[in-house]
């Protein structure tokens, strides 16, 4: 199981990673406007990795800090347990959460039930977000972002060392430590120079949890998610296909609290 | 508009087969394995060494390609001093400069005889020969007609060698280059106080870094980002002299947000302190400075210019000013860093004399040519093409179309003043010019390139070779498409960070697009048409000439064979520091710390104070500052649509207090106007900028319509800028005729 480091102690905000997933992932460019901090605003299709430059107001006046928006590859993906064709697929072996856009239906589970707001349906392609270079993975080779990151901001590891080096570097600089419990545990871990809620970043639950944005489903989601988690991997075809038959109930009963909201 | 340009880029990219690939795959029944993108692509490429081309730094990489021209992968070569296997953003997003649909693809002539902005060349296709013979025939003509000397041949510092020598075989002494508006303060100076123009800096290994505005990390330049962000790791004490708060500010230690163009009092003061508290390297200075030949002028020299002197021109606390000298001279290796526009870069009147500063204040710290000091480079000396082949005598005529000649110690150095040559060509001083060769350089990237434009307008005839349709090409009668960095091979002796002797081998990744040709092999071409004497030698036998000369290799396979994963590094070469300076004092030369050359030439031989020549007034509030994104190399790379989605366009940065007070709101357009021009923009606030100072980044307001993504986005900072005369650079008593690209004032309100 691997992570992803991002220690925004050393990102600089030059944006090889954001070019390096387009050039890697043959992404179309984003119509944006303005200048380069934080340019595409946010995540689409086509933009799987933003960095954002956020002001924070400090003693000695306002201070510069960088923080990424990406997928967080979580331990126990809620986009993969709401999907009802199995269009998300959390790869267990290199811990990589997988869009799969030629199967998606465009029914916006995903969308709306990531924690933090990350895949995006784009018309056309479906649903889109980073998959840890997966391909890239199976060759032996880094994910594109990690790979071109001039400052070693990015780095690519056994999640256990990530989490080592985190805190490590945590201690270091007097820093905070984001990904090890957040929703359960995510295969991205970021070591921030702020609090991660002054960045910009999402406060989720520290537990492997579904966010329920529907009515009725919370259990039938904390079902779905203890099955899968009570059989450790989750392999087995039974299983894999309850979770989708629950993911597709949900993602049914989603559309319609949506139509009625 | 612009939602269509971007289909047809994507048209181009799937024609190119980049985008094939994606979102073909069908359903499978496992799961993962469905996401074979590109791995089996991967599998399918070979491996070529390349050299980027964006910027000057010049990173090796390794390239992965398919077929004659799919590039696959791209990775910085770790072997590399410079790269050390990592690209930036531009370097990831190269390959669109071979791609890009709206590339000048072969040779065209103008037919609307009508020149100017927003006017329509009306190209006609022709053929190489037909172009070539043109411009070989005008250039004879216009000889004949008013004399060699009014043609005028312009092109980066590494097209000097093959545009000097077409030039004198012309007759003509004009090649200009436009180190004027970039780094010509640093590159003169560095040249006759230490002996070679270097930009090579330790950075890695310093843990006091003294920044006068330099701001490499947040241009996204490889070569020092890693040294950078190793120094912050290392927990480096960093210190910048900034009046914008940049990305670099945002790593370091401490910010002095100075009053803009006021660090030559800092630098004064610093040196006052270090001096007159005894705190610099007596050994050091004394084995490898001319401070003891001199000492006695230079401590009466440094005398008035206390902290509290300072104070009150930097606006810094002298309490401050006091601290920094300190721990400058005493948390060793410390260095004072500068590179190209920054503080000593050609932004203000005084930069030449700062970055003179810059030198002595290395030299007292004992910083120059050690570790985790400014180092002098190791590099290769490959020999041009003027020492191989015997080059044509210096023309009779020695008067230069931008007056450099009347600068001796800029003339020698050969490089050119863009700013005084725009006047020259107007008031048709020294003499009318008639003709010029101009390769890769943007009429964008002149001060007042609007007055630049009616410059060239005067022109009998303008040949330009480029990879763009870019504002110059419009200007020209004949256009001829160069090559991109992947279509041409060769090798890159390493220049930055050259610690000790590297060259980097250069495949030509892709087979040439198009119907386009090296600009060496123009250059070469017109010159076989004019003075064949001169061009009758074969050009892989050059190549061949050079390696062997420099002592690498007997040909340019021998190299790849004995290159390193397409690296070749001199055998059992390290970093050794003080060798270099250490040769230079055997050799009797010292680091001019009282440069006796600028006094044999009527310059100050100590950099005494000089205050920058605009100051802020009621009508115009602001200082203007100038700098560039970390995701575009100038104007060149803004028609890259991965680049223009992070950054399209450029915005004013005014300070969040000053933006409520003019009632200006993010992305409202304003207009910034100086003495000399104005533009219309769209307005950021951003908290870290000096309340007076307002800050416009470089390189957007194309007015090419042939660039279909970057035309219209953004404004040109040049436009505020003025253009010189050669009197005004003599009045100055400058030797570098910097062209003072930020001395300006500025006033902002709402379109």
């Amino acid at each position: 199981m691997y992570a992803i480091l991002y220690d925004s102690s050393l990102c600089i905000g030059c944006r090889a990673c954001q070019v390096a997933c387009k050039r890697w992932n043959g992404l179309e460019a984003d119509e944006t406007e303005g200048m380069d901090f934080g340019n595409p605003q946010s995540l689409t299709s086509n933009t799987w990795n933003v960095v954002k430059y956020v002001w924070v107001e400090e003693e000695n006046g306002p201070k510069l800090h960088f923080v990424v928006n990406r997928c967080m590859h979580c331990l126990e993906p809620v986009c993969e347990a709401v999907c009802p064709v199995r269009a998300i697929v959390k790869d267990r072996e290199t811990g990589a959460v997988v869009t799969h856009p030629e199967r998606c239906v465009g029914c916006l589970a995903c969308v709306e039930a990531c924690p933090f707001s990350v895949p995006k349906f784009g018309r056309g392609v479906g649903t889109r977000k980073c998959i840890m270079c997966i391909d890239r993975l199976r060759l032996g080779l880094e994910p594109a972002c990690v790979s071109t990151c001039p400052t070693g901001a990015l780095k690519f590891g056994e999640r256990s060392e990530i989490i080592k080096m985190a805190e490590e570097r945590a201690k270091e600089i007097g820093g905070y430590v984001y990904g090890v419990h957040e929703a359960g545990g995510t295969s991205v871990i970021m070591v921030l120079t702020a609090p991660p809620e002054k960045l910009g970043l999402p406060t989720p639950m520290k537990a492997p949890y579904v966010k329920s944005k529907v009515s009725g489903a919370d259990t039938l989601l904390k079902e779905a998610t203890s099955m899968l988690t009570g059989s450790g991997v989750g392999e087995s075809l039974v299983l894999a296909l309850g979770a989708a038959i629950v993911g597709g109930v949900i993602a049914r009963r989603m559309k319609i609290s949506r139509k009625e909201g | 508009m612009t939602r269509l340009t971007r289909r047809e880029f994507l048209k181009t990219m799937a024609s190119a087969g980049l985008l094939a690939s994606l979102g073909l795959s069908t359903l499978q029944p496992i799961e993962v394995e469905a996401h074979d993108y590109y791995w089996d692509r991967l599998y399918r490429s070979s491996l070529k060494y390349g050299v980027c081309g964006i910027c000057g730094s010049a990173c090796a990489f390794k390239a992965y390609v398919e077929g004659d021209s799919y590039l696959t992968d791209l990775r910085g070569n770790i072997n590399d001093l410079e790269s050390q296997g990592k690209l930036c953003a531009k370097g990831n997003a190269g390959i669109w400069y071979a791609y890009d649909p709206d590339r000048l693809k072969y040779p065209l002539k103008r037919t609307n005889p009508e020149k100017g902005i927003d006017v329509d060349p009306k190209w006609v296709r022709i053929s190489w020969k037909e172009a070539l013979d043109l411009v070989a025939n005008k250039f004879k003509e216009i000889k004949e007609k008013y004399g060699g000397h009014t043609i005028i041949f312009m092109g980066h510092p590494p097209y000097k060698p093959w545009l000097v020598r077409l030039a004198h075989a012309l007759g003509s002494p004009n090649y200009i280059s436009h180190l004027d508006t970039c780094v010509i303060t640093n590159v003169l100076v560095r040249k006759y106080t230490m002996f070679t123009p270097t930009f090579v800096h330790d950075v890695k290994n310093a843990r006091y870094i003294l920044c006068f505005g330099w701001d490499q990390p947040a241009k996204g330049k490889i070569v020092y980002t890693h040294q950078f962000s190793e120094a912050v790791k290392q927990g480096a004490k960093i210190v910048v002299l900034n009046p914008l708060y940049t990305t670099t500010v945002a790593k370091a230690t401490e910010w002095i947000p100075i009053k803009p163009g006021t660090d030559l009092a800092f630098a004064l003061a610093m040196m006052n302190v270090i001096i007159n508290e005894g705190l610099y390297d007596e050994d050091y200075v004394a084995k490898y400075t001319n401070f003891k030949d001199y000492e006695d002028k230079i401590v009466s020299w440094v005398k008035p210019y206390t902290p509290e002197w300072a104070e009150g021109i930097t606006e810094v606390p002298a309490e401050t000013i006091r601290k920094v000298a300190r721990e400058f001279a005493t948390i060793k290796p410390s260095m004072a860093l500068t590179h190209k526009r920054d503080a000593a870069g050609p932004n203000y009147t005084n930069s030449w004399k700062l970055a003179h500063a810059i030198v002595i204040l290395n030299a007292l710290v004992g910083a120059i040519d050690n570790v985790g000091g400014v180092i002098l480079p190791r590099t290769f000396k490959v020999p041009d093409v003027n020492k191989i082949y015997p080059p044509p005598p210096p023309p009779s005529v020695k008067e230069k179309a931008d007056g450099k000649h009347l600068l001796p110690l800029l003339d020698k150095l050969g490089h050119g003043i863009f700013s005084t040559l725009v006047e020259n060509i107007l008031r048709e001083k020294p003499y009318p010019v008639k003709a010029a060769l101009i390769c890769n350089y943007n009429v964008l990237a002149f001060p007042n390139p609007k007055r630049a434009v009616e410059a060239f307008k005067k022109l009998e005839f303008i040949a330009v070779v480029d990879i763009l349709p870019s504002e110059m090409a419009l200007l020209a009668d004949v256009v001829l498409p160069d090559t991109t960095y992947w279509e041409t091979s060769g090798f890159s002796p390493r220049k930055y960070n050259a610690l000790y002797p590297q060259i980097a081998v250069k495949d030509a990744v892709i087979k040439p697009m198009y119907d386009v040709k090296s600009h060496n092999w123009i250059i070469y071409q017109i010159g076989k048409r004019v003075a064949p004497e001169y061009f009758n030698f074969s050009l892989s036998e050059l190549k061949k000439e050079m390696l062997r000369r420099a002592g690498i290799a007997n040909s340019f396979d021998e190299l790849k064979e004995k290159a390193v994963d397409g690296i070749y590094t001199l055998p059992g070469a390290s970093f050794k520091p003080l060798e270099k300076l250490e040769a230079f004092a055997k050799q009797g030369k010292k680091i001019q710390i009282y440069a006796e050359i600028f006094e044999k030439y009527g310059y100050d031989p100590l950099p005494s104070w000089e205050p920058k020549r605009e100051e802020k007034s009621l009508e115009y509030p602001y200082y203007l500052i100038v700098t560039r994104s970390a995701v575009h190399r100038h104007g060149k790379t803004t028609n890259i649509p991965w680049l223009h989605e992070i950054c399209p366009e450029n915005c004013v940065l005014i300070h969040p207090e000053e933006a409520e007070r003019l009632g200006i709101k993010d992305m409202d357009w304003v207009y910034v106007e100086s003495r000399y021009g104005r533009i219309k923009i769209k307005a950021l606030r951003w908290p870290g900028i000096r309340k007076d100072c307002v800050c416009v980044p470089h390189g957007f307001g194309h007015w090419s319509r042939f660039l279909r993504v970057a035309y219209g986005w953004g404004a040109n900072d040049g436009d505020l800028i003025p253009t010189q005369t050669i009197e005004d650079v003599l009045k100055r008593r400058d030797p570098t005729a910097n062209a003072c690209m930020s001395d300006v004032c500025v006033k902002v309100y709402k379109a």
